[in-house]
């Protein structure tokens, strides 16, 4: 009998421990050199970036080990009395990642939302998936028209878990925490008068100010919300929109391409030809009427854009 | 003794077997299969270095096949030979994050999410 207890409960303890353990933690575990590619590379290469060790290249893409990385990495071990500092990132070099308390090279938690098996360099300031590890961006403020006191949610990436100071006009500085890197919430300060305010992001990986994109708020007595799309139905090539916050000048601006003009509504419901949206043709073109699509949709007018695209499936 | 040993075992491995199977490799990488011919490649005007690629047809391992965006990153996608990333007409097989929304771009005043089905984590093309 207790063989037989032994035997279901290794059995059990097996087919549990198969279930529930979480995949192995990727480490750097092996020898890496130029000619090198995969996600160890990637980790290497972000790691590098993370300590100012390595500028990559534009048009250059992470993953490669090539002369750039290798001279980094040359770089990095001289700096670390790594002996020869010739930018083979072997044994000895691992083995200094590893022991280097300031960072640790661990596996993503695996979440439903994001799971990431990639070996991350955890820091204060992480990047959102895909972006650069060295930069913070401000990608969105929203709603875009609020009162002073009213809370705004930054998207971005590189925010700081421990300080960022977000700036208004390049004043009016507050300072904020984020818990992931990517989303910032922070009050609108008492102190501002009416009027759009370019928002910036800085902390120690720098300034978000981007000559090319301005992230504005409109601060106001009397905000208005952004339109927000409750239901859509498309029939024939005719898509009707029913929701709120549409004005008489609403421009569309989907994953088939962008109104070609403003549309007017009676504030409730919209209605566009989806044959009019910029990429159709691009689209039509390889599909030929076979294909099916999700059509994202956002609704942009002067008192701001929904925050989340409504989805739509249609054939294209 | 020894018949209810070997049916214990019989059942012991016959849980093990069932279960073994439903694992998916989503649940252990987060990462699905994709391949599709590329139509036509966007730059995400507000997150440089991030391309937003339009396939026809999208195969994503189901019984259907659609047509729609995938994002890549110079930064966090490893490309494979022959790194025609983006190239209209050339086949790409790889696996992605599904749900990501990496691209941004301009709209107006704003920056918006270009909304896509998954961010590349590897690729290769021919």
């Amino acid at each position: 009998m207790r063989f037989l207890s032994t035997l279901v409960i290794l059995s059990t303890a097996l087919t549990i421990g198969i279930l529930v353990a979480p995949a192995s933690a990727e480490t750097f575990v092996t020898n890496l050199t130029v000619g090198s590619r995969g996600s160890d590379v990637v980790a290497l290469q972000q790691f590098l970036v993370s300590k100012g060790f390595l500028q990559m290249p534009v048009n250059v893409s992470y993953g490669y080990f090539g002369p750039i990385t290798k001279a980094a990495v040359a770089r990095w071990q001289a700096a670390n009395g790594i002996s020869p500092a010739v930018g083979y990132f072997g044994p000895i070099s691992r083995a200094a990642i590893a022991t280097q308390t300031a960072i640790t090279v661990t596996t993503a938690t695996t979440t439903p939302a994001s799971p990431n098996l990639s070996p991350i360099i955890e820091t204060d300031t992480p990047s959102a998936p895909g972006m650069r590890v060295d930069q913070v961006m401000l990608f969105r403020a929203f709603p875009f028209e609020v009162r002073s006191g009213d809370s705004v949610v930054l998207d971005g990436s590189g925010f700081s878990k421990t300080l960022n100071k977000v700036s208004f006009n390049g004043s009016h500085p507050i300072t904020a925490t984020s818990t992931d890197g990517a989303i910032l919430k922070i009050p609108v300060p008492l102190d501002l008068a009416e009027g759009e305010y370019k928002l910036s992001v800085s902390n120690v990986l720098g300034s978000s100010d981007n000559p090319d994109i301005n992230i504005v708020i409109k601060v106001t007595n009397n905000p208005q919300s952004a339109p927000t799309i409750e239901s859509a139905s498309i029939v024939g090539d005719i898509v009707t929109l029913v929701g709120s916050g549409f004005t008489s000048t609403n421009r569309l601006f989907t994953t088939l391409g962008d109104s070609s003009g403003p549309i007017s509504s009676n504030g409730a419901t919209l209605t566009f030809r989806v044959t009019d949206l910029s990429r159709y043709d691009q689209v039509k073109q390889f599909t030929l009427g076979k294909y099916q699509v999700t059509l994202w949709i956002f609704v942009e007018n002067e008192h701001g854009i929904n925050k989340e695209p409504y989805k739509l499936e249609t054939i294209i | 003794m020894k018949k209810k040993q070997f049916i214990t075992l019989v059942i012991s491995l016959t849980l093990v077997g069932l279960f073994l199977p439903t694992l998916p490799t989503q649940a252990q990488t987060g990462l699905l299969p994709f391949a599709g011919i590329v139509s036509f490649k966007i730059d995400c005007g507000c997150t440089p270095g991030l391309s937003w690629i339009w396939f026809t047809p999208l195969y994503l391992g189901g019984p259907v096949v659609i047509t729609g965006p995938m994002i890549y990153s110079r930064y966090s996608t490893v490309l494979y030979g022959y790194f025609n990333i983006g190239v209209p007409g050339k086949r790409h097989l790889g696996d992605d994050r599904r749900g990501i929304q990496a691209c941004w771009i301009r709209v107006g005043k704003y920056c918006i999410p270009l909304p896509a089905i998954g961010l590349m984590s590897k690729v290769g093309t021919n």
